[in-house]
């Protein structure tokens, strides 16, 4: 996929899965250690994201230290595209 | 409110058999706050409303009628009319029979008013309409369709089995809260159409309820024609209401807060989008926002489900060793 993802894409996108309202966290807060978004809705995104950086996750990848903020989530897809 | 069924028998004030005030049925799908609503009306000076009697669920089986041998009908009403029994005589004796027991139980707590809730009575509508209708008020609770489903689940998970109103709803749908929303859609909408045809009918919400608890009870009891009671509430809560039948959770709470509301905002996405589609029309009929319905599957492949699957087992591997996660 060409264009990146931004943050408003990727927060429109977490905010159809979270369980509590997005626009009170903050972009380097825990989503799923905090339990704002929870297993499904993590299986959720790593559908999303392989789909959106024509990858394939292995065991490697799928780490909090990647997932668990928005902008840990943002570094990561840049990662992945490069 | 609209329409009205009164069939002669009572204007809605007073009793035609004691001359007091009609007595009055608490309605709602299980799970919708209805035994808080008993417990606040039981706190009244002049209404008494045990814990679940199961009554009027059991008259309403003794009515219950099927279709035999090529379309004929069968049951006592049908029964008892070749016999020489008009139906009106036989549901007079029942009604008699039902309606006795909480007037005694009301004139043993010196009150004049007596008040019947049972939460499994909502599967039971047509026949309760059928016997009371015309001589009582009916005062309906209505609850979010997903928060019920969701709380039967949790009702069912504690008790460890399915009463037989719910029972037969497993038994058609495998997945327990697809099960309980259309236990609801059944209920609620039995409900609205209650509502909808009977004056004497009034329909709160739970979220109401425990949103504005004095508001709300003071449009209950002024469509019951009863003063405002001051202290209801603080008594309602302060009381065990007597110990039988009804739900215990309630008991456990000293205060009415909003806290079980909304609760349905947490299921995951697919389950909350699958139960919305379900039950989104009864939602609006009782004037409920529809739940977003997202396609977030549409069009999924049979890889796609198995890479979800191999994603869940992934995930699983991480959160072992992340213990810090909390799902």
């Amino acid at each position: 996929m060409a264009t990146a993802l931004t943050k408003t894409e990727l927060k429109g996108f977490l905010a159809q899965h979270a369980r509590a309202d997005l626009d009170s966290i903050k972009d380097d807060e825990e989503l799923f250690s905090s339990g704002v978004i929870d297993s499904f809705a993590m299986i959720e995104l790593l559908m999303f994201l392989e789909k959106y950086t024509g990858t394939r996750l292995g065991p490697e990848d799928i780490d909090l230290d990647h997932l668990d903020t928005v902008n840990g989530i943002l570094r990561f897809v840049e990662l992945k595209k490069r | 409110m609209t329409g009205g069924v009164t069939d002669g028998v009572t204007d809605g004030v007073t009793d035609s058999a004691t001359g007091e005030a009609p007595g009055i049925v608490i309605l709602g799908a299980p799970r919708s706050g209805t035994t808080l609503l008993r417990r606040l009306l039981d706190a009244h000076a002049s209404i008494a409303c045990p814990p679940e009697t199961f009554l009027l669920g059991a008259a309403a089986r003794f009515l219950h009628e099927e279709t035999f041998a090529h379309g004929l009908r069968i049951g006592v009403l049908l029964g008892l009319g070749y016999a020489g029994f008009d139906q009106g005589e036989v549901l007079g004796r029942l009604r008699e029979f039902t309606f006795g027991f909480l007037r005694d139980h009301a004139r043993a707590q010196g009150k004049p008013r007596w008040a019947e809730k049972t939460a499994f009575n909502a599967f039971h509508v047509p026949a309760i309409r059928r016997l009371c209708q015309g001589h009582v008020r009916f005062v309906c609770i209505h609850r979010h369709g997903l928060d019920v489903a969701l709380s039967l689940e949790e009702l069912v998970q504690k008790t460890g089995g399915y009463v037989d109103e719910l029972h037969r709803y497993i038994r058609q749908y495998p997945e327990p809260l697809e099960a309980f929303a259309r236990a609801w859609i059944d209920s609620a909408g039995a409900l609205a159409q209650l509502v909808e045809d009977d004056e004497h009918a009034l329909a709160i919400r739970y979220e109401d309820l425990t949103r504005d608890p004095e508001g709300t009870l003071r449009g209950v009891l002024d469509f019951l024609g009863e003063p405002w009671d001051d202290g209801l509430i603080e008594r309602a809560l302060g009381g065990t209401g007597g110990v039988g039948f009804g739900d215990w959770k309630t008991y456990g709470r000293a205060t009415i807060d909003s806290s079980s509301v909304a609760r349905w905002r947490g299921l995951p996405l697919p389950v909350r989008s699958k139960l919305a589609a379900l039950c989104n029309p009864t939602l609006e009929r009782l004037g409920y926002e529809p739940v977003p319905v997202i396609e977030a599957r549409a069009g999924e492949s049979d890889e796609d489900a198995r890479r979800r699957y191999e994603l869940g087992l992934m995930l699983n591997r991480m959160k072992r060793g992340k213990p810090k996660t909390k799902s």
